[in-house]
């Protein structure tokens, strides 16, 4: 399911807390806004874990290395997408948020399964 | 595949398991009865993210292993409904619901070509579902005899066909059983998990004694109940006052409860008291003038205009608009139809 939400262009958004591209420093939204999305899911009005079902199943028919961006409107999401992308090894690139709309990125990583236990 | 709820028990359930070199892949279903969901849909703008995430996510990140939600919302209320074993001291059917998700999981471990299934169950931890017999039922019900490891109690419990073939190391498992957490506090420190929620049980919306009452008012008096939809939600919002066989009202607490009911209003009767302090109150169902006036004086009791003799309450259902002007409501009638 997709829809159009109302979006300002990249660059006029703002990082909110917990927003950070891992292993970025978040100074400048339009960093993460420039990010070329190869598909969009929007999940506004949709409560955890919701979002998180509908990314994995949209994941499942990317190829690997390509990027998805999720909109939301459930500040939850700041916590549990980096936490569903760190366990399923797939790549959190960040996020900005606009019109009270967060959007976030996640690159798809195929990861080899990892027998041991780690973080 | 391991069921993983995100609690220490399920976390370390797996995390013995991959001790040994096994692949874990964690499966969590969202039955629509999860507290921390329901927290979520209300949106309150002062709830801190952090507070209401989803543990069995926040667990599959520090293990580094896939947790798989599942939503099985529709097919989990008819085990709610009618268990086949029975409801525990309120809505909860516990050995039901372990046999619902051990079904699924034992369809999904077959459609991803899984081997084996685990979980993190104790034995006598739990007092429905974790003594012996339970136990044993839950697996026979569930088509896993022998096939389900729960490598916390394995010394306690038969031995598994994953133990005789040798994929899991039987003397590397444990012999933890009854209600003391001791074991798994010290397995938790030897790992170095530090981070889980309090065990208790007290995720789930069915084991709460309000929340069941609500829900069983619901089944009494075949109110149209959705699951997956706003319906188990509203359960846990405002007061609720049932005033007639068909008409119950919900009562708003506070700004947050009164913006969720709004999202509900349309096609229902809506009261409120203008230029005061007031609650949303919401009647399902469609009440006549008499009840319409019932419930504007309870609308009334709950605002600020409470002390006075007469409050004047707006009821509006779409274009209609009424001024109802009643005496705030008893608490002694109140008391007879709360739920």
């Amino acid at each position: 399911m997709e829809k159009i939400g109302k979006r300002k262009p990249a660059g006029e958004g703002s990082l909110p807390p917990g927003c950070a591209a891992v292993g970025k420093t978040p100074t400048d939204p339009r960093e993460i806004g420039a990010i070329r999305a190869d598909g969009r899911l929007d999940t506004v009005g949709l409560f955890c874990p919701i979002p998180i079902i509908k990314t994995g199943a949209r994941m499942r028919g990317m190829d690997d290395g390509q990027v998805l961006e999720v909109i939301s409107d459930d500040r939850v999401i700041l916590v549990d997408l980096p936490n569903w992308c760190r366990g399923a090894g797939h790549e959190y690139l960040g996020c900005f948020e606009a019109l009270n709309e967060i959007h976030l990125f996640v690159k798809k990583r195929v990861r080899k399964p990892s027998p041991h236990p780690g973080k | 595949m391991g069921l993983i709820s995100g609690g220490l028990d399920s976390t370390l359930a797996a995390r013995v398991l991959m001790e040994q070199g096994i692949e874990v892949h964690g499966l969590n279903f969202s039955t629509g009865f999860c507290s921390n969901d329901q927290r979520r849909a209300l949106g309150r703008a002062d709830e801190e993210p952090h507070r209401l995430r989803n543990e069995a996510l926040r667990a599959g990140a520090d293990l580094g292993i896939e947790v798989e939600i599942v939503p099985v919302e529709k097919d989990y209320f008819g085990i709610v409904v009618n268990p086949k074993f029975g409801h525990g001291a309120h809505m909860n059917p516990c050995i039901d619901c372990r046999i619902f998700m051990l079904r699924k999981a034992k369809g999904r471990m077959e459609e991803v070509g899984a081997h084996f299934l685990f979980t993190g169950e104790v034995l006598g931890q739990r007092p429905m579902s974790q003594h012996l017999a339970a136990l044993q039922t839950i697996e026979k019900e569930a088509g896993l005899e022998g096939l389900l490891l729960r490598p916390l109690s394995a010394h306690h419990l038969p031995e598994t066909l994953p133990e005789r073939r040798g994929w899991v190391d039987r003397a590397r498992l444990l012999a933890i059983a009854g209600r003391s957490r001791r074991g798994q506090l010290a397995l938790a420190q030897t790992f170095q998990i530090a981070e889980f929620p309090q065990p208790s049980g007290g995720c789930c919306s069915l084991t709460d004694d309000t929340f069941s009452r609500r829900l069983r008012d619901v089944l009494d008096h075949q109110v149209p109940f959705e699951p997956g939809t706003q319906d188990p939600v509203l359960l846990k919002v405002g007061r609720h006052f049932r005033v007639s066989h068909q008409v119950k009202v919900v009562v708003g607490r506070d700004e947050a409860e009164n913006q969720f009911l709004e999202r509900l209003r349309g096609g229902k009767w809506c009261f409120e008291v203008p230029g005061a302090g007031s609650p949303l109150a919401l009647a399902q169902g469609d009440p006549d003038d008499d009840l319409r006036k019932l419930i504007a004086a309870i609308t009334a009791r709950y605002s600020s205009r409470r002390a006075e003799d007469s409050v004047e309450v707006q009821a509006t259902k779409d274009d209609r608009i009424e001024t109802i002007r009643v005496a705030p409501a008893a608490d002694t009638y109140l008391e007879q139809c709360r739920i």
